[in-house]
């Protein structure tokens, strides 16, 4: 199929040449998609596939028998194709048979009922007449050979949307799929208003209607043809689009250029001709969508962070569907080369570049009536241009933060050194003891021990639980050892969190020292609010229910030892709690990861003691060796890291001197 | 062990298992594994909630009005419907009010407690290196708790001043005297001290883990 | 709130009281967080929109944790146990990853972010405690060394402080920032 007849469609009713996705016909208003409703086919009864294809393909027939050189209306050689249609009569019958039942019902009534269904049966009657015997035959070969071939592309497009939706939702810029889709589709649009902004800028800011420049470079981009620049000013084209005197202007200089683009647009009277490429009804353009894979199912799944309105999922569905559609309805070809231009940027320049010496000829055989002007937009459509120019305007500016690349290399780095790491750790494990060396305790932890031991047996010690499961073996040996010093000292503390996880999560320590723990609602606000408690003399205090045994929970405390993997607690409790109760002596078990950020308060003498982890205290519940061998991997890494940077800045500075 | 605990054990394996599918990229499996996370622990917390913080702070008082004041009873009541209004879109303004109360109640603990528990304790703590019995042993000068006391003052003034220079800098992308950037760059060396430590103590902690992680395995292994 | 914190131990009660409410308040408001949560996905679920085996496998997750939870009780041991044999592994694991993850960030960090005052004192610092931490070097026959690797424990304290002592400033000017409105006006 050429390019030729991708474009035009005749209106059965008046003659009038439209665009081939136009769903009206712009001189008469009769509905294009009727004359290929094909009576007593009935959709319903073939498969969802096949109705599909069906109706697809349906809107692809006028497009390939116009395509067709032998019934073309501008064809110089009409009158050699009527004869070899006497000639050809006989080899009819035979070619009859191999047709579809569907088509040759067709075919019948419009030899039948000449004017009948009227405007139905006009157009074929019409393209009947031009066919010779001859050429029918050629005609119904071309037929087949498109309708096989549509179904071909249809189904490689099907293939590649469903792969592109899955793979490729962000892209490495971090840019969304439904952006980049309409990047695709109007790129050369951005680049315009980028350039335009300056003039809009005088008016209301952003213009956000469609203009008739942007109409006519999205026909221009959807028919392949050259962009020219504009020369000579010529006439000037009212619209009720324009909103200011700025966007006139623009509107001006579009129309100069477009009318030398469009050397046919002037009708017969002089008047200005614009031709666009937006639907009546967007509606309409959902007819042919296969098997209702349509894009505004995959868009609303890519869920676009930034526009949650409804309204806006609609028009990106509407914007790409409809721009596939009409990449459907304009043929096979039109489709892959669309899909061409998608894969393949490079590719799809190329074509641009051939594309206008195919398209010149058919340029040259539309008349200057066959186009009328479509100027006005509907209400909805403009709503809808004006969140498509929203979506256009946030070009370029990221919604969701890229963090780092995941490249595939990065990824195996990771498994390997990951592996590596787990290897060590699994040989030293199995491989040897398990290492006994007595670590020196640091200064903190050597507090915490001096303070643990200072506690007299008539004294009373809160423990407090902070900690979640991923820390439970730096945090839990040193728990132990705890509660078994106090244990030894007749100690019985009384254990409490605001944790919930700790309820399930300390019972593999609890369950042994047969301690109960209570939960303290709120938080820190639970402790704080313990903290400044003081029972007051209308009644009791909400919380007083929820901690039954003694709502006093700081009563008579001497010690508070807080067992927490976090920084940011111990800091609050030492802000809000200790404050208030600033006699009681705190010290906390925590993590490695948490130590340095409680150093200072160590240093200020707010913290009497602290213990980092199990390293810090010597206390190695698990295998020793491992750990070692852990660490020395970590050094050899990152001094491997150093290194490379190293020798990455040597090579640099090496090229740069050659140069 | 019994049928149960086996069955916990295999399903708790398994899921520690989808999690280091993580290395080979952010998979199915690694998802699973965290809404799974998730979903358990927002099921325990609904749980705690409920038992232990609704149930007796806001229903049971009402069971027992004698032991307080019918109106702060109420009010409790109010402040408990209060949130639930957050779930309506048309009535989220008075949720609103809650949110808000939260908000101020927040806010002043944290003006109370962050310059009483931080702000004072620390600002004080590197005036009171400077105390001369601290700086004196025996009436000769303590060098090493001079050099601290200096070290100190100094280190933490160059950590503010390198947050402070680097968000100017930011800002203004003007070009700073040299003493300034030199001043920045002290400040570096000691924050980049600092984290260094954290990456080794958040290393140590992940290799605990993963140590104790190894031994499960290996004890799962020889359980059979 | 502030006037009760700073009318100690007259205003006591009231604070304790106001405290009491901001902490219903915030548990409600926790609960209607997962509400929302849990909805949502069961949206997605209905809607069939991508990635809802996701949102299956949380609302299983939650439906089954509360429903043991609420037919058993929160007590019971059984069920505790079994909160711990699936979320225990699970968590550790992923502290797990921490550490192998840390160990790839370990040779890209000076890729990334090239070589500066930062990068250079911080890869040092952390050489410095990761052999500290292997506890090959003992000191206990040599005082002076002992005090050079106590001084070198004691060093993150002087970037801790000023990081410290940066965020509760920075913490409370927004505080004073917010309680004044101006927060809110910026937004």
């Amino acid at each position: 199929m050429s390019d030729q007849g991708d474009d035009l469609r005749t209106c059965p009713n008046c003659g009038q040449e439209n665009a081939s996705f136009t769903l009206r016909c712009i001189r008469c208003g009769q509905e294009l998609e009727g004359l290929f409703e094909l009576e007593g086919f009935d959709p319903a009864a073939t498969s969802g596939e096949d109705q599909a294809d069906e109706t697809f393909t349906s809107a692809e027939v006028l497009a390939s028998l116009e395509d067709n050189p032998l019934i073309a209306d501008d064809d110089p050689d009409e009158g050699e194709s009527s004869d070899k249609v006497e000639e050809s009569d006989g080899q009819q019958c035979e070619t009859d048979q191999d047709e579809p039942d569907w088509l040759e019902r067709i075919r019948q009534r419009a030899r039948e009922e000449e004017d009948a269904a009227g405007e139905l049966a006009k157009g074929g009657i019409a393209m009947d007449d031009q066919r010779t015997k001859e050429g029918r035959k050629q005609v119904d070969e071309a037929f087949d050979e498109i309708m096989r071939r549509i179904r071909e592309q249809n189904e490689r497009e099907k293939a590649r949307r469903s792969r592109r939706v899955e793979s490729d939702l962000v892209d490495e810029n971090g840019d969304p799929e439904w952006l980049r889709r309409i990047r695709e589709l109007h790129p050369k649009q951005e680049d315009k208003d980028e350039s335009i902004e300056p003039d809009l800028s005088k008016t209301d800011g952003f213009d956000d209607e469609w203009t008739e420049q942007e109409l006519q470079e999205l026909l221009q981009r959807e028919m392949g043809m050259p962009e020219v620049p504009a020369e000579e000013p010529e006439e000037e084209v009212t619209t009720e689009l324009s909103t200011s005197s700025a966007t006139n202007n623009e509107l001006e200089e579009e129309q100069e250029i477009s009318e030398e683009r469009f050397p046919y647009q002037d009708d017969e009277a002089g008047n200005p001709v614009i031709i666009h490429n937006i639907p009546e009804d967007e509606e309409e353009l959902f007819y042919a969508e296969p098997e209702g894979e349509q894009p505004s199912d995959q868009i609303e799944n890519e869920e676009p962070t930034e526009f949650p309105a409804q309204a806006e999922d609609e028009l990106i569905a509407e914007e790409v569907s409809g721009s596939e559609e009409i990449q459907g309805t304009l043929g096979a070809e039109g489709i892959g080369s669309e899909e061409e231009e998608h894969e393949n940027p490079q590719v799809a320049e190329n074509e641009t570049e051939e594309e206008p010496e195919q398209i010149a000829p058919a340029e040259k055989s539309v008349s200057t009536e066959e186009v009328l002007p479509d100027l006005l937009l509907l209400k909805n459509q403009r709503e809808r241009a004006k969140v498509f120019a929203e979506i256009i305007g946030q070009e370029g500016r990221r919604t969701i933060a890229v963090l780092h690349e995941n490249t595939p290399k990065g990824k195996l780095g990771r498994l390997v050194l990951g592996l590596l790491l787990v290897l060590a750790v699994l040989l030293a494990i199995l491989l040897g003891p398990p290492g006994s060396a007595e670590l020196p305790s640091s200064v903190p932890a050597a507090a915490f021990t001096t303070n643990l031991e200072s506690v007299e047996a008539d004294e009373s010690v809160l423990i407090v639980l902070d900690y979640q499961a991923a820390t439970r073996n730096d945090l839990e040996p040193l728990f132990k050892k705890v509660l078994d010093f106090l244990k030894e000292k007749g100690i019985q503390p009384r254990i409490v969190t605001a944790n919930p996880e700790n309820l399930w999560l300390a019972g593999d320590v609890l369950d042994a020292s047969l301690l109960p723990l209570e939960y303290v609602p709120g938080g820190m606000l639970g402790y704080l609010a313990l903290g400044v408690r003081v029972a007051p003399s209308w009644g009791e205090l909400p919380m007083d229910q929820a901690l039954p045994d003694e709502p006093d929970l700081f009563s008579g405390v001497d010690q508070v030892i807080l067992v927490s993997d976090s920084a940011e607690f111990v800091r609050s409790w030492l802000e809000q709690v200790s404050t208030w109760r600033p006699w009681i002596e705190t010290s906390a078990i925590t993590t490695a990861v948490s130590a340095p950020m409680l150093l200072p308060y160590h240093d200020s003498g707010q913290l009497q003691g602290l213990v980092a982890g199990v390293t810090d205290a010597g206390a190695f519940s698990i295998n020793q060796r491992a750990f070692q061998v852990g660490m020395l991997l970590m050094i050899v890494i990152l001094l491997l890291g150093m290194i490379m940077k190293a020798d990455e800045d040597a090579q640099k500075r090496a090229e740069e001197r050659k140069r | 062990m019994n049928n149960l605990d086996l069955l916990l054990l295999l399903a708790g394996l398994v899921l520690s298992l989808m999690v280091f599918s993580y290395l080979l990229g952010d998979t199915l499996l690694f998802g699973i594994a965290m809404y799974t996370l998730v979903g358990a622990t927002a099921g325990f917390t609904v749980l705690v909630l409920v038992q232990k913080v609704i149930m007796p702070m806001v229903i049971t008082p009402l069971t027992t009005f004698p032991k307080s004041s019918v109106w702060l009873e109420l009010a409790t009541l109010l402040a408990a419907l209060l949130p639930i209004f957050m779930i309506f879109k048309k009535s989220s303004r008075v949720a609103g009010i809650s949110l808000g109360f939260l908000g101020g109640v927040v806010t002043a603990a944290l003006i109370v407690g962050v310059s009483r528990g931080t702000l004072v304790p620390q600002l004080l703590s590197i005036v009171d290196a400077f105390d001369p019995s601290r700086m004196t042993t025996a009436g000769l000068p303590n060098w090493s708790g001079i050099f601290e006391a200096f070290m100190m003052l100094a280190g933490v003034l160059a950590v503010l001043f390198a947050f402070h220079h680097r968000k100017t800098k930011q800002k203004q992308d003007s070009l700073a005297p040299s003493w300034l950037d030199g001043l920045t760059g002290f400040g570096q060396i000691f924050i980049g001290i600092t984290f260094g430590a954290i990456f080794v103590g958040l290393f140590s902690t992940g290799l605990v883990a993963l140590i104790a992680y190894v031994q499960y395995l290996v004890d799962f292994v020889r359980l059979w | 709130m502030l006037a009760a914190f700073f009318f100690q131990p007259y205003t006591a009660p009231y604070l304790g009281l106001v405290l009491n409410w901001a902490i219903i308040v915030s548990s409600v408001a926790l609960l209607v967080a997962i509400a929302s949560l849990v909805v949502i996905h069961i949206r997605f679920i209905v809607k069939g929109r991508k990635g809802f085996l996701y949102s299956i496998v949380l609302v299983v997750a939650f439906l089954v944790t509360l429903g043991l939870g609420w037919y058993s009780g929160l007590d019971d041991p059984a069920y505790l146990a079994g909160i711990r044999a699936i979320l225990v592994p699970l968590e550790n694991a992923l502290m797990a990853l921490v550490a192998l993850v840390l160990m790839s960030a370990a040779v890209k960090i000076f890729r990334v972010r090239g070589w500066s005052i930062l990068t250079v004192s911080f890869g040092l610092s952390a050489l410095v405690f990761l052999f500290l931490n292997l506890g090959f070097l003992r000191f206990e026959g040599n005082p002076g060394m002992s005090q050079v690797v106590s001084m070198i424990q004691r060093l993150p304290i002087v970037g801790a402080r000023g990081l410290l002592i940066g965020v509760a400033l920075g913490a409370l000017l927004m505080a004073l920032r917010v309680l004044f409105g101006q927060e809110v006006e910026r937004e």
